[in-house]
């Protein structure tokens, strides 16, 4: 739907407008109704409070007032007198019915006061008439025997009248017993005064009594004759008499709160009202005021409020009329203009003078038909100027796209280059995934394992290397491994044909993301593998061979040596043997001939003894040989313990103990630093001991000794020296300087030639090696070294 | 409408079984369900346990769908409800059997309609300790509520042992006062 904008803005003013007149109108008849109603409640429970106490005042004086009345002792002997047979009781009577008159007038209100006696009998009376009445079923004596008693609104049967009665018991102080009751009927008079005052209850507000069946008990103010026999039957009756009810049953609290009920009362008539209770005879009290008054000022308001809201209405929609119309003219000069503008009148200007932001707008508007009119005129330079900087751009983007090519075609060609290198490669090389596909692979993996390209690229890794996956090791490098991280293990493959080949394989993470890809560098270990084997099998003949040699020579030692026992043993008594022999021989000298005895003596003095003699020492010289054999081929078996050594301590000890002989020839011995080593601390005092013994056994006489010990820690090994300036070594001797029972040089030195020997040995145990330079007649050096990768604590057999 | 007088349940009063019964002026009994408004009636007794069903029965709609409903009115004088009967304005009472009795002695005109209770009650004379029999009781003082129970639950025992209310010396009380009094020795009760 089309509209006008001046229609939408009166409109929507009108709407506006409308919705907010509503709102605050209806909030406030609401609130005013609301404040009236609790006004009204609160003014009613107040009238009612106030008669509901008035009328029990009034009946509490009356229970009070026949109470007080019964102590009479007058009246209470009267009655004892007229239980007696013999009594005058027309005299008795008479005094009695004096008496009750004086008690209780007339112009108090009471109708009537009579006696009754116990048996229910009008004895005496203010109306003579009555006595003699027996009214033993009536209510205000069945009521009154037992303490004084409200006899509910009735009309007298005595009078006609609307009453009430009240009784009291007369009692025999002495004996306990009951005498009578008094009783004093009233008419209702007073409560009717009580109920009808109309003070603030405006031209229809009323208030009544109702008995406990809801009879009505005092006058109406618009009906008349209404005394018990109109039965008020409303809501405000029905509730006054159920609270009643439920007050008496402990249901609901004797002083209870309830809102002004709306109903209609007894006449048919909308009212208003509250009710009250006397709780002494169980009457209500309701208090009523017609809706109509009551709610007068509220329909006033509403009519007011309504006539306002149209006015403002109608006025609003007036000044929104006037207002849109305001908006819309400029806005319609402005949609004129545009339209001039749209057909080629570039000129033309509109003319807004509202001092607003319509006149901003219009300013704008003229503003932009300027720059347009402007902007028109220079569009062709504009034109040209941006053809120039298209085809600049279309240059420059031509100049990029040849780099590009360029850069790509460079990257192709080192794409290609690495392919051939990897192509090429010696090692086979295959590219694998995590669920271990086989993603890539070069010449020299399918010429290896025999498969075609394409038949391994169907494969999975396990396939053809079977323990790819089931090795702890590489399955956490399968899982775990960052970039850059490699390594290295053996492997072996299988080909196409199932026979297989040992590898050593590079692993490395080629790609983290964004699937976990992993290069394998393959390469066949199969001749390197064959060349350990072969040397590790003959490490294990040399072992065994040095083992059969050392067994040998133990065996051969101890088995030397059993002869060598007896050797010496006989030798022993060949002598004593030739001393028996020989003075036999001296005995029988004087005999022979001169030829023959002194052959006998030299054989008995010379040759024989010189004979025994030269044994003797070649089987010491023997033992001696087999002595250290035995040593040697022990040395070999003995446990080595390691254990951190101070190398300096063992030298400085050894040579404490070569002291004498280094004085002896006025040797200079210095020591260098020596590092402490890891070793076995009585190998490293025979192997010092030998090398020092050795040094200063060896020195020159004819010049001044000097013997120099240094020590250096490299990166794998510690190497000892001992140099000194002793007689050397030959050349030609050199060779056997380390052998078992070799000598270099004169003999002039006691000694087996095992002392290097033993040397060699421990130090071999040791991880070290052992060497000599030597110059003759200038001096020998000696170096050893110490494995340093020996640990403390390591046993060594 | 059926008037229930039982003579057994009269018999039984005498020695303690007391039915209570619902009394209905005649002409004013319960209109059927279909009527829409429902009868309004008055209803007095005396305060007393064995009404209560008829409490229940109210709150828990069954009057209502007898087409019923009652104001419950408290009145403890029989004299009072008479008054009242008689007025117009009370429709209907509950009592003990022999308030039945009584109303029709007076030619009250009520109807028995509904027997609502059989009562075990403790009925009971309680005396001093020197008085054995009903004949002991003769010449000294006894507290009831008269125009009750009490008084017709005496007056049958009296009846039976050929023995009159005028030989005693009545002391009217109500049951509640009755108790504290004979404590205090002023009644034989």
């Amino acid at each position: 739907m089309k509209m006008r904008i001046a229609t939408k803005l009166m409109l929507g003013a009108a709407v506006g407008v409308l919705a907010v007149v509503s709102v605050v109108s209806v909030a406030a008849y609401g609130i005013a109704r609301e404040g009236l109603a609790k006004e009204i409640t609160s003014h009613l429970q107040s009238v009612a409070q106030s008669r509901a106490a008035h009328v029990q005042t009034l009946l509490e004086q009356l229970k009070d007032t026949i109470a007080t009345t019964a102590t009479s002792i007058i009246l209470a002997d009267g009655l004892r007198e007229l239980a007696s047979p013999d009594a005058d009781t027309a005299a008795v009577v008479h005094r009695l019915n004096a008496r009750l008159a004086g008690l209780l007038p007339a112009e108090e209100g009471f109708d009537e006061v009579f006696l009754l006696d116990r048996e229910g009998r009008i004895v005496a009376s203010t109306a003579a008439a009555r006595i003699g009445l027996d009214r033993s079923t009536d209510a205000y004596f069945v009521g009154g025997r037992d303490g004084p008693f409200i006899k509910d609104a009735h009309l007298s049967t005595a009078t006609g009248r609307q009453s009430l009665a009240i009784s009291a018991p007369l009692m025999d102080e002495e004996q306990g017993e009951l005498l009578g009751v008094i009783v004093a009927r009233l008419g209702t008079a007073e409560l009717d005064e009580i109920t009808a005052d109309p003070t603030g209850l405006g031209n229809t507000g009323e208030t009544y009594l109702i008995n406990k069946y809801g009879f009505m008990i005092t006058p109406s103010r618009f009906l008349d004759d209404t005394f018990l026999k109109l039965k008020v039957d409303t809501e405000n009756s029905q509730a006054c008499l159920e609270h009643m009810e439920a007050i008496r049953r402990g249901l609901l609290a004797e002083e209870h709160e309830h809102e002004a009920m709306a109903f209609t009362d007894y006449r048919g008539v909308a009212a208003l009202g509250v009710h009250a209770h006397i709780p002494e005879t169980q009457w209500g009290l309701l208090v009523e005021i017609d809706a109509a008054e009551s709610l007068a000022p509220i329909a006033r308001l509403r009519s007011t409020i309504l006539l306002f809201a149209v006015l403002f209405g109608v006025l609003s929609l007036a000044v929104a009329g006037a207002f849109a119309r305001r908006i819309s003219g400029p806005i319609h000069e402005l949609h004129a203009g545009s339209e001039r503008i749209g057909n080629g009148d570039l000129d033309y200007r509109v003319d807004v003078k509202t001092g607003d932001e319509i006149q901003q707008l219009a300013h704008e508007f003229n503003r932009m038909a300027a720059a347009l009119s402007e902007s028109y005129a220079t569009l062709e330079q504009k034109v040209a100027d941006r053809t120039a900087e298209l085809q600049k751009a279309n240059e420059q983007l031509q100049s990029e796209i040849t780099e590009r090519k360029r850069a790509q075609e460079a990257l192709k060609e080192s794409e290609q280059r690495f392919k051939t290198l990897v192509e090429q490669a010696a090692d086979a090389i295959f590219v694998v995934d995590m669920e271990g596909r086989i993603l890539d692979v070069n010449a020299q993996a399918c010429q290896s394992l025999g498969y075609g390209r394409d038949e391994l690229l169907a494969l999975n890794i396990a396939e053809v290397d079977t323990e790819v996956v089931s090795h702890e090791h590489r399955k956490r490098f399968w899982e775990k491994t960052k970039p850059g991280e490699t390594v290295t293990f053996e492997g072996t493959q299988k080909r196409k044909d199932g026979t297989t080949f040992p590898v050593e394989v590079h692993l490395g993470l080629l790609r983290a993301e964004p699937r976990r890809t992993v290069i394998g560098l393959a390469r066949d270990v199969t001749e390197r593998k064959r060349a350990e084997d072969q040397l590790q099998r003959y490490a294990a003949d040399l072992e065994k061979a040095n083992e059969e040699v050392r067994q040998f020579a133990y065996i051969v030692s101890h088995d030397l040596r059993a002869p060598l026992v007896n050797l010496k043993g006989f030798s022993a008594e060949l002598r004593s043997a030739l001393e028996e022999v020989c003075s036999t021989v001296r005995t029988v000298l004087p005999q022979l001939t001169e030829d023959r005895r002194q052959a006998l003596t030299r054989a008995c003095q010379q040759d024989v003894p010189e004979a025994l003699q030269f044994i003797d020492a070649s089987v010491t010289r023997m033992d001696s040989f087999i002595n250290a054999l035995l040593k040697l081929s022990r040395l070999g078996h003995r446990e080595l313990t390691f254990e951190p050594v101070n190398v300096e301590e063992v030298v400085r000890t050894t040579l404490d103990a070569l002291a004498h002989q280094i004085e002896e020839r006025r040797a200079k011995v210095t020591v260098g630093a020596l590092p402490e080593v890891i070793a076995d601390r009585t190998s490293m005092e025979q192997i010092v001991g030998n090398l020092l013994t050795n040094a200063v056994q060896y020195l020159d006489p004819d010049r001044p000794g000097e013997i120099e010990i240094t020590g250096e820690r490299r990166d794998d090994e510690t190497a000892f020296r001992v140099r000194d300036n002793g007689r050397g070594i030959a050349e030609r001797d050199m060779p056997k300087v380390l052998a078992p029972f070799r000598r270099a040089g004169s003999q002039d030195v006691p000694g087996e030639g095992m002392g290097l020997s033993y040397v060699q040995a421990l130090v071999s145990r040791h991880g070290g090696r052992i060497w000599c330079e030597s110059e003759p007649g200038r001096g020998t050096t000696f170096t050893f070294t110490i494995s340093n990768h020996l640990q403390k604590g390591d046993h060594h057999a | 409408m059926k008037v229930r007088v039982n003579t057994i349940l009269m018999l039984r009063a005498a020695t303690g079984l007391l039915p209570a019964i619902l009394l209905l002026l005649p002409g004013c009994g319960p209109r059927g369900p279909a009527d829409e408004q429902l009868e309004r009636l008055s209803i007095a007794f005396q305060t007393w346990v064995g009404y209560g069903p008829l409490y229940l029965a109210a709150e828990k709609g069954f009057l209502a769908e007898e087409g019923l409903e009652l104001l419950f009115v408290d009145e403890e004088l029989d004299a009072a409800r008479r008054d009242a009967f008689e007025a117009g304005m009370l429709d209907a009472e509950a009592g003990t059997i022999d308030l039945l009795v009584n109303k029709r002695a007076l030619d009250t005109p009520v109807v028995a309609v509904a027997e609502i209770d059989l009562s075990l009650g403790g009925d009971a004379i309680v005396a001093a300790g020197d008085i054995q029999t009903l004949e002991d009781l003769v010449g000294r003082k006894v507290a009831f509520a008269r125009d009750d129970v009490g008084e017709t639950f005496l007056s049958y025992l009296f009846h039976q042992a050929g023995l009159s209310l005028d030989q005693i010396t009545i002391v009217p009380m109500s049951p509640d006062k009755a108790g504290q009094a004979f404590l205090d020795a002023t009644v034989t009760r």
